[in-house]
């Protein structure tokens, strides 16, 4: 389909020079509280897509809705700020429509796992070769407070006054469940770590989740708390999916790391497959079709 | 000759469909024109069916209304349709499952049972009774076989099986029967033509219109796009995929078109409605993107395989906010084809989301229409942004004619935020007063061009009528039909039959309701959505003849309407 695009492919132009990360800041400046986690997540996004050289003309970046889905707003690139829990069919039609972009998603927890959950599972399923970066701070910060569903049981709010009584959704061991190809869990407060992930998602070939430990300043400020109880991640084979599932499950000190990854065909190769197969004889007309009815 | 309204009944699952596809093909390539209908159970076997098929030596426009030829595969499916046969009908019914009232037709009586036992034709009683109707009416025996064998092309034993059961019926006929009516069919001159359904249409125009990118979730009755689709748009370059409900099927369509490939969605009402926020995103962002809604009756679940008009309000209106969308409706299964092509264009040209109104009755009408002819729309090329207009893009700034050039990835220079948030010209989310105002009035503007520029009419009846008929969509076959009866019978009636929905053409409508003392408006839906409609626009009250069964309008239901209103006028 990229033929019938008026864009088409852009040549990685190698003469140009480097880019620096600041090259990547839109003219726009974050709205976010200072000291909000999702800035360590951008200036990460920053980092990679310097790391990578990225072309901002064939960078997507798709959200939701949420504090942390006003990212692609910062972003020199491409960019589609949709609506709630919506951005993984929106970049999956991207992603399958002009194979040739690199398209991430960027979103918070409530808008990936609550409104939009069901296209979790989907997107995983299908592999489609795009990044999904979900920044979670366990609270809805943009309506003021709410429990998220990685909100703490007991956790008291507005809208729980007498403590959250569900249990909270663990997203990196959900991914995993769900076929994800690439499962790993970073945290804002360790910018470093977090920007390697990043790269590794977006140099995935397939379904890439990074779930970002992100806390909110405002309403659940738990920086000291993620500090103390965060550790890198056990060295083990990537492709032990009931191992990941171990790892990524622990709660008493949370792992950070790649926990799960593996190679397979991704949905667009295999559309593409599909599509050359069905050309190999010639491309059809709408005229072609029209004899089947005679 | 030639002119039968054919009722083919019985059980679902006994083939009853297949039997009338069979036979509407057959009679479209003696020549003869045909419009068909279908009615059956939502549930997979169980339950009645009906098949009609109008067929007419010169023009057909509606399913009709009462039977000419009625058969029965089984004694309920007399007792349930023959209140709808003519006294000068005739039945074909099984002998082995007879009907147990008095027959006053002409009657023809076939042991089904026994003609399909000892033989491995048990699963071909529709083909049996198919060879019974082609001897008893002269249908076209070698073009007969010419379907089956197009039908079965993959499957020798099947062929082989379907013709024997064609033959036995016939044979059976032809040394059984002693023919007592007057209906027969025969072979006349006629260009060639195809066979196809509205929704089959409605998928040849995407094709045509460059559609690559088809995102959709199972629903009847607008399934039949999704698989059509699904089966060939690789064959073109583009793919089709099922997705895990409508909203993502919007999205995902929504994502391909922000792509720059042309895109659609379809579906029911039930999936119209968890698609609406996506529709005014997409009218606010300013995405071109194509939602097909094949409705049915509703509400909610309501009757999925039956028909309805009642998802006007919702395509027209329904929505946070308000964001500028165009909703269209054909009017005939040729006009699907011209239709959808002009969505694409339509939807491209103002950057907005285009629904188009199908329902159960035309998505499932087979009609032999003229080879569409694709370059009868030219494609409107999308309005990319050229170089000097890279060099300082504004993805939404404020042109003359409301039209802000889009640019798509892969553009340098070109790169902008697409968002359902207030932004400002440059893209940028933007909550002041002015600003907010000043992009309303330039979204909803683009409106008032549509209805100037795109609006598209049938119209039907005499010019010095001052009785008139609108109605949209699938109705307006019906309202054709009636209105040459009215004609017929000394009464002056004008028909209008706009394809542009929404926005409504206020000029054209205006001028047509100035002239006319009374008019109807004819629509399939309980509260009279486009009547409320075109009365609020034009302060004048119009006359309702609305129903809701499920089933559509006959010619003869409208004309007793128009016969009333002209005895009593106003």
């Amino acid at each position: 389909m990229v033929d019938e695009a008026g864009g088409g492919k852009t040549v990685a132009n190698t003469t140009r020079a480097v880019v620096s990360p600041m090259a990547y800041r839109s003219k726009h400046r974050p709205t976010w509280c200072p000291g909000c986690g999702d800035f360590g997540v951008l200036n990460a996004i920053y980092r990679t897509m310097a790391d990578l050289q990225v072309r901002p003309e064939n960078f997507v970046i798709v959200s939701g809705i949420g504090c942390s889905s006003r990212l692609p707003e910062f972003v020199n690139a491409y960019g589609f700020h949709s609506v709630h829990g919506r951005l993984l069919p929106i970049a999956t039609g991207i992603k399958l429509s002009r194979p040739e972009l690199e398209v991430l998603a960027v979103g918070g927890d409530g808008d990936g796992l609550a409104i939009g959950g069901n296209h979790f599972m989907h997107a995983a399923r299908r592999n489609v070769d795009i990044a999904y970066v979900m920044m979670d701070n366990a609270v809805y910060g943009m309506t003021k407070g709410q429990p998220s569903p990685t909100s703490e049981m007991g956790m008291v709010t507005k809208a729980s006054p007498y403590g959250v009584l569900e249990q909270p959704i663990n997203p990196a061991a959900l991914a995993i469940a769900f076929g994800a190809t690439f499962v790993a869990r970073g945290y804002s407060g360790k910018p470093k770590d977090l920007e390697a992930l990043i790269v590794s998602a977006i140099s995935h070939k397939g379904f890439a989740f990074v779930h970002v430990v992100s806390p909110c300043v405002t309403f659940l400020n738990a920086f000291d708390y993620w500090q103390a109880n965060t550790v890198e991640v056990e060295a083990h084979d990537p492709e032990d999916k009931s191992e990941a599932f171990r790892l990524a499950s622990i709660t008493d000190k949370t792992r950070l790391g790649v926990f799960y990854q593996r190679e397979d065909e991704t949905l667009d190769e295999k559309y593409r497959g599909l599509r050359d197969r069905a050309l190999s004889s010639g491309r059809l007309k709408v005229e072609d079709f029209l004899r089947e009815y005679r | 000759m030639n002119n039968a309204l054919i009722a083919l009944t019985g059980e679902s699952g006994d083939g009853i469909i297949s039997l009338g596809e069979i036979i509407a093909k057959v009679l479209a390539r003696m020549g003869i024109n045909i419009v068909t209908f279908r009615t059956y159970p939502a549930e997979v076997r169980g339950g009645q069916c009906v098949f009609t098929i109008n067929s007419q030596q010169d023009e057909v426009h509606s399913q009709g209304g009462r039977y000419d030829i009625l058969l029965c595969m089984d004694s309920n499916a007399y007792t349930l349709n023959s209140s709808r046969l003519l006294s000068t009908g005739v039945v074909i019914y099984n002998s082995e499952s007879a009907p147990k009232e008095h027959l006053r037709e002409v009657s023809y009586g076939i042991p089904l049972r026994t003609l399909a036992s000892g033989t491995e034709l048990t699963r071909s009683k529709n083909v049996i009774m198919l060879g019974v109707i082609a001897k008893l009416f002269n249908l076209d025996l070698g073009r007969i076989r010419a379907v089956l064998s197009e039908r079965w092309g993959k499957n020798p034993d099947a062929i082989k099986r379907n013709l024997g059961a064609l033959m036995a019926g016939h044979d059976w006929a032809a040394t059984n029967l002693v023919k007592n009516d007057g209906f027969r069919f025969e072979s006349i001159e006629a260009p060639q033509r195809i066979v196809v359904s509205g929704n089959e249409a409605m998928c040849l125009g995407a094709v045509g219109a460059n559609c690559r990118f088809f995102s959709g979730y199972p629903i009847t009755p607008a399934s039949d796009l999704l698989e059509w689709l699904t089966q060939r748009l690789p064959k073109v370059g583009g793919l089709a995929i099922q997705v895990e409900d409508e909203i993502s099927a919007f999205g995902a369509a929504l994502g391909a078109s922000y792509a720059g490939i042309r895109s659609m969605t379809a579906t029911s009402g039930p999936g119209l409605a968890l698609m609406t926020e996506f529709v005014n995103l997409a009218g606010t962002a300013e995405i071109p993107i194509v939602i097909v809604d094949v409705q049915r009756a509703g509400p909610s679940t309501g009757m999925p395989t039956k028909t309805e008009q009642s998802d006007l309000s919702h395509a027209a209106l329904g929505g946070p906010g308000e964001a500028p969308r165009i909703v269209i409706a054909p009017t005939s299964v040729e006009d699907c084809f011209y239709q959808i092509m002009r969505a694409f264009n339509l939807a491209d040209k103002y950057q907005a989301p285009v629904i188009l109104l199908s329902d159960q009755s035309l998505s499932h009408r087979l009609e032999a229409i003229p080879i569409p002819d694709p370059t009868r729309v030219s494609i409107t090329p999308p309005r990319r942004p050229n170089p000097e207009e890279l060099e300082h893009y504004q993805r939404y700034i404020r042109t003359e004619d409301g039209i802000s050039p889009m640019s798509i990835p892969g553009m340098v220079g070109g790169a902008y935020v697409a968002t359902g948030i207030e932004r400002d010209e440059a893209g940028m989310p933007n909550y002041d007063p002015e600003n907010h105002q000043l992009n309303m009035q330039r979204r909803l503007k683009k409106l008032e061009r549509v209805a100037i520029e795109d609006a598209e009419f049938e119209r039907y009846g005499v010019d010095d009528a001052q009785i008139g008929i609108i109605s949209w969509g699938s109705t307006t076959g019906a309202v054709r039909e009636a209105v040459q009866m009215a004609l017929s019978r000394g009464i002056k009636v004008t028909s209008l039959h706009p394809k542009l929905l929404f926005p409504i053409p206020k000029r054209q409508i205006g001028e047509w309701l100035s002239r006319l003392r009374d008019v109807i408006v004819v629509e399939v839906n309980q509260t009279g959505q486009y009547q409320h409609i075109l009365q609020a626009e034009f302060g004048r009250t119009l006359h309702p003849f609305h129903k809701a069964t499920g089933l559509p309008f006959t010619p003869e239901e409208i004309l007793a309407e128009t016969e009333e209103v002209a005895k009593h006028g106003r």
